[in-house]
Order: C-alpha cells, then sequence, then structure tokens
C-alpha cells in the first residue's frame, strides 16, 4: 500500500471507507498510539482510536500555526 | 507530620520506600493507614497515598474508631496509654490474597498499632513505621513477636533527606525575628537584590534557592552544568557523578558538573526520581524553568538569531518534556479574545481560550511560564503515573476490585450524551456496571496518565458506591452554630435530614438518597455533619446571607 498523507487518510475516513483505527495505523502516529494503549491497558480499537486522535489531531493541524481555524472548533 | 504538610509527608514517604517494598515483597499488599485520635485516618492516610505514589502500592482506609483523648495528651498528664480505651473497626473485608501493611509514623507504646491488627484480624498483617522507640516491647497486652514490622532503623537514608527544609517564608521569618510579613518580604527582596550583584555561584544559588526550595538548581557556566552544595550531594548520588569540594568558596562548598550535551540525558534522570529542576542560564541571565516570573516574554530570550540551534525550554516539566515556544496570541476575528498555546517536546499543544485577566497578565508581561501552563494545561504539568503503577491501581479505597474499566464515546443518537465520552466501570460484586459522563479535566487526566483508573472510579462514582472518600468534600461552614442534625424517618417512610441552624431555627427536612442512606446506615462512611453539608447547604447558605445583612444593617445603625 502506497503512504498516504494525513489529510488523504482523513478523507478517506469521512468518506466512510476506513475506521478510526484503520486511519491512525496507516498514520505515522501508529506506533505512538500502539504504545499509548498499551501504557493504558487496553486494546486498540475503533473508540480509542478516535479518542486519540481528537486528543493530538488538533496538536498536528496546529503546527503549521493555523490559528485562526482553530477557533472555529473552540467550543468555547 | 500533619495532614497537609506536603513537604513533610513526601520525605517520609520517601524515607519509607525501602520499608514498605521489604515487607511486601513478593506479596501483592495494600496499605492500611492507622486512624487518628478522631477516628479516622488523617496524615497516616496522605502518608499512605504518597508510598503509594512512589510504590504502586494502593491505600485502603478501612479501619475507623471512636474518638479518644490522643495518647501524646495522655503521657504529657502521665497517664497511662493502656488506659485509654482504642478500638477499631474494620469497614470493609480485606479480599483474600491481599496482604495488609499498616503504616504509621512512630511505633511506641504498640497500643493503636496491635488494635489495629486486631481489627484487621489477618495473621499475615504488617506494620511499616517511620520511627520505633521500642516501648512496645514492655507493653504486655501486645504481642508483636510473631509481627513482622520493619522501620527505618533497619533502613539505610540519606541524611540529606532526612534534614528538616525550611521554607523560604520561615526562612525569613527567622532572619528578621519580629518584622511582620510584609516587612519580611520587602527585606528578602532587598537581600536578594545586593546579592544578584555578587555573580558566584554560591550567592546565586543561595539567591535562588530561598525562592525555589523544592527545586534542584542547574547552573549553566559555558559548556556544562553545575549543582551546588545540598544539589549536588542529591545530582551526585542519583546520576552516579563525583562530587567535589571547590577550593574557592564562592564556587560553593560541594559541586557536581556534568557537559551541556549530557543535560537530554541526565534531565530525564532526574525527573524519575521525583526532582523537580530548574534551569539556570549563564549569570546574569534569567531563570529559564522555574516558579519565577518573567518580567520580558522568553521569546525574546531564546530567540533565534540567524544561528540553527534547538530552542533552550522555557520549564522542564515534572516527566521530563520541554516547553517552548510558549506564547499568547490575539484572535484576528475577535481581538478582544486570547489564546495560549505552547509546544511540548517540540509538539504543537492546542491553543486554548485565555481569561481576560490572565491575557492581560501576559500584555503586561506579569506572569509566568510555569503559572500558564499549569492554568491551561495542568495534566501536561502533572507527573505521569508509571504504566505499572497504573495497571496496578485497580482497588478502591475500601478493597473493593475494578474489575472492568473503560472510556467510550456515546453512539446512541437517542440519547441526550450522544457524543460525550463516558466512564464505564464494574466493580466485583457488581452485577452490572455503571456508566457517567466524563468531565474534560478527567479526559484528559486519563489520557495524560495522570490519573489512575481507582482514582477515577473513586471521583466519579464515590457516592454512588458509598467511599468514605466521596464525602470528605463536604465540610459544614465555619462561624455559624448548626447542631442537633438528625435523621429520622418521616410518616411517608421516607428518611429526611434536617438541623437546627444557630438562633433561626430548624431547616427544612430533606430526603436521603438511596446511596447515602446506605453510606449512612449499613457501611457507616459518612456522618450526619457531611450528610447536613451536602443537603442543607441551601438553608445554611441562605441562613449566613441573613445574618450578614443583619450585621451590615446593625452596623449602619
Amino acid at each position: 500500500m502506497s503512504e498516504r498523507t494525513y489529510d488523504e487518510l482523513v478523507q478517506l475516513h469521512q468518506s466512510g471507507k476506513i475506521t478510526w483505527l484503520q486511519l491512525v495505523e496507516q498514520s505515522e502516529d501508529k506506533d505512538d498510539f500502539i504504545q499509548w494503549c498499551k501504557d493504558h491497558n487496553v486494546k486498540p480499537d475503533d473508540n480509542y482510536a478516535e479518542l486519540y486522535l481528537e486528543q493530538t489531531e488538533e496538536e498536528m493541524s496546529f503546527s503549521q500555526g493555523n490559528w485562526d481555524s482553530y477557533e472555529k472548533l473552540q467550543g468555547q | 507530620m500533619k495532614c497537609g504538610d506536603k513537604n513533610s509527608i513526601h520525605i517520609a514517604a520517601r524515607m519509607m520506600i525501602g520499608t514498605v517494598k521489604a515487607l511486601g515483597a513478593g506479596r501483592f499488599c495494600i496499605l492500611v493507614p492507622i486512624p487518628g485520635h478522631e477516628g479516622r485516618a488523617n496524615y497516616t492516610r496522605e502518608l499512605c497515598e504518597e508510598i503509594g505514589l512512589l510504590t504502586g502500592i494502593r491505600t485502603a482506609d478501612v479501619l475507623r474508631g471512636k474518638h479518644h483523648l490522643p495518647l501524646y495528651q495522655a503521657k504529657r498528664n502521665d497517664m497511662k496509654a493502656e488506659g485509654i480505651r482504642i478500638d477499631f473497626r474494620l469497614i470493609c473485608p480485606i479480599p483474600k490474597g491481599v496482604t495488609p501493611i499498616i503504616v504509621d509514623n512512630v511505633l511506641d507504646t504498640g497500643h493503636t498499632a496491635w488494635a489495629a491488627i486486631k481489627a484487621l484480624g489477618d495473621p499475615d498483617t504488617r506494620l511499616a513505621v517511620l520511627g520505633n522507640t521500642r516501648h512496645y516491647t514492655l507493653n504486655k497486652e501486645v504481642n508483636f513477636a510473631q509481627m513482622n514490622i520493619e522501620n527505618m532503623k533497619n533502613q539505610k537514608f540519606n541524611p540529606e533527606e532526612v534534614k528538616q527544609v525550611k521554607t523560604a517564608q520561615s526562612k525569613s521569618r527567622t532572619a528578621s525575628g519580629k518584622k511582620t510579613a510584609t516587612q519580611n518580604k520587602s527585606t528578602a527582596k532587598a537581600s536578594a537584590k545586593r546579592k544578584a550583584k555578587n555573580d558566584s555561584l554560591a550567592a546565586q544559588y543561595a539567591e535562588l534557592k530561598e525562592k525555589h526550595p523544592d527545586s534542584i538548581l542547574l547552573f549553566r557556566q559555558g559548556d556544562s552544568y553545575k549543582a551546588v552544595n545540598a544539589d549536588a550531594s542529591t545530582v551526585g548520588n542519583l546520576l552516579n557523578l563525583p562530587v567535589t569540594r571547590p577550593e574557592d568558596k564562592r564556587g560553593g562548598d560541594l559541586l557536581a558538573t556534568f557537559p551541556c550535551q549530557a543535560l537530554d540525558t541526565y534531565l530525564p534522570k532526574l525527573v524519575r526520581e521525583g526532582m523537580r529542576v530548574a534551569i539556570v542560564e549563564e549569570a546574569g541571565k534569567q531563570l529559564k524553568s522555574s516558579d519565577e516570573g518573567h518580567k520580558k516574554g522568553t521569546e525574546e530570550n531564546t530567540e533565534d538569531k540567524g544561528k540553527k540551534e534547538s530552542r533552550a525550554p522555557q520549564l522542564v516539566t515534572l516527566n521530563g518534556q520541554k516547553v517552548t515556544h510558549a506564547h499568547a496570541f490575539q484572535s484576528t476575528k475577535n481581538p478582544g479574545t486570547w489564546y495560549f498555546t505552547a509546544r511540548l517536546d517540540g509538539r504543537q499543544l492546542h491553543p486554548i481560550m485565555m481569561k481576560p485577566a490572565d491575557a492581560k497578565a501576559y500584555q503586561n508581561r506579569d506572569y509566568t511560564i510555569d503559572r500558564f501552563m499549569r492554568t491551561y494545561y495542568p495534566t501536561k504539568m502533572e507527573k505521569k503515573v508509571t504504566p505499572e503503577q497504573y495497571k496496578a491501581d485497580m482497588i478502591l479505597s475500601d478493597g473493593r476490585h475494578i474489575e472492568k474499566m473503560n472510556v467510550f464515546k456515546e453512539r446512541n443518537e437517542n440519547r441526550e450524551d450522544f457524543g460525550k465520552y463516558k466512564l464505564f466501570a464494574k466493580i466485583a460484586g457488581q452485577e452490572n456496571g455503571m456508566a457517567v459522563v466524563m468531565k474534560t479535566e478527567d479526559l484528559n487526566a486519563f489520557f495524560d496518565r495522570v490519573t489512575t483508573p481507582a482514582k477515577l472510579v473513586e471521583k466519579n462514582f464515590g457516592e454512588r458506591l458509598n467511599l468514605a472518600s466521596a464525602y470528605e468534600k463536604y465540610k459544614l461552614p465555619e462561624g455559624i452554630p448548626i447542631d442537633d442534625i438528625r435523621i429520622t424517618k418521616d410518616k411517608d417512610g421516607e428518611w429526611k435530614i434536617s438541623a437546627k441552624i444557630g438562633d433561626t431555627g430548624r431547616t427544612e427536612k430533606v430526603p436521603l438518597n438511596k446511596s447515602d442512606r446506605y453510606s449512612f446506615f449499613e457501611s457507616h462512611t459518612v456522618t450526619r455533619e457531611q450528610l447536613a453539608a451536602k443537603y442543607l447547604s441551601p438553608d445554611i447558605q441562605k441562613t449566613l446571607s441573613q445574618k450578614k445583612e443583619e450585621q451590615q444593617a446593625g452596623l449602619k445603625i
């Protein structure tokens, strides 16, 4: 399988072609996610993949300094 | 030791680690704190929890007693300790296969310890104490011959750890005698200014240690980092570095040095040992990682001037993670709104909207990175629990075992909490589990692993599980007489609580829920006072407000 960018993986998930778990397993955060699951004594599944991505995704997208779009996500 | 005295309790806990590990070797243990004269464990419980953080052994606060005269008061009044009746009861049985280790600070006559051992009823009970006067050997009522007692006399410890650490405040009080607190502060500031003019390492150490007594100070000098005096001894021990005595006393009495490039290796080691570390740049520059205020944005100090170098951290967390690029920025859409963000080990954290007062403080350059990080990313700043501790902490404070715990997102669209993250837990003996929507702070704590399953379950389901710990937050307000708290069954068969508040008379009767009824009547894990605080607070607050208004009206007249 050719390597896909994170944006491509997100699009595949949004179109229902891959699950959250498949998304993270194909991303560069796969190892980090598996380690996170081990440290928390949980099995990698779709539920925890979604939580992991929600907690870290905003960090990733804002590494490019895209501050203004963050305000849309802020529910505060 | 006193309840809440974190420094003493931390030192005591570190001194007892070896003791507790020796007692628990090869066994599945729990720590049982000895109750005080009020009938409940207070500082011993904090001591157990601190030991638990360091060893991974869970605390089970399962002993209760009746209020009695403190033994130290009895001794002062020439009363015999055996004249004070001490009976403990076990509020929850210890599971089979689990060895209880009773924890106390001092073993003296042995009366309290013996009462605890009898209440536990387990022949394998162990006793861990900080100090042992051996007076119990004269006590014919107790039989410790078969007991496993370990105390500090059997353990080697570093005298540095035993030394009483004075806080900066107490130091200034000692130095200034009868001066007021305000005068002390200005004296300390003036003194610090004079010292700052002296660039010697010893002088810098003295100045900064006053402000940061709990931190290991690492001074950058040229291509190396240096630790001085007591810090040199600690760093030398932990990192296996040679500790020397400088010929020139301006360099301190003791010195430990390592090259700059070794910081990435040594810093995490120090942090893993529970040390708080502050890095001090070259003499004349500001402290990079500490609680000291940064009067100018630290961004300026670390600004890259054309050279491609990794940034020195603004702060290093307890987990050894480096905080860089911490700053606030203004929203372009809503200029009145500010966000705070930072990078942690190079990874950008999502920006958090700031409180207006903090945004103002940032603009006035009256802030510290440490304070903002603790406010907006508190779980990143707390010490992570090790994976081993996390997996082991599946026992509640009453000894019950958590069979299952997980975090999940509600997928049922028909539910009000659809899309929210929930905590599910099932305790041994329960037919069905329980679920509750998680607060953001708990979800973050779970994700960042600064909490454990037992702590999460206790916090979220404590009252439902009738745990004493869940009721500790309920306290009656001071300054208003609340007595004659009654829990009675009404004509309709419902148990209700009411109380007499000062001169205003009795409150309305408020019904108790099922869990609280069980906690009061069956498990005895809640007191009348706690239930009064829980149910009658609106009435109490109303009375307090009325009283204040009356007082103010009286003053005006």
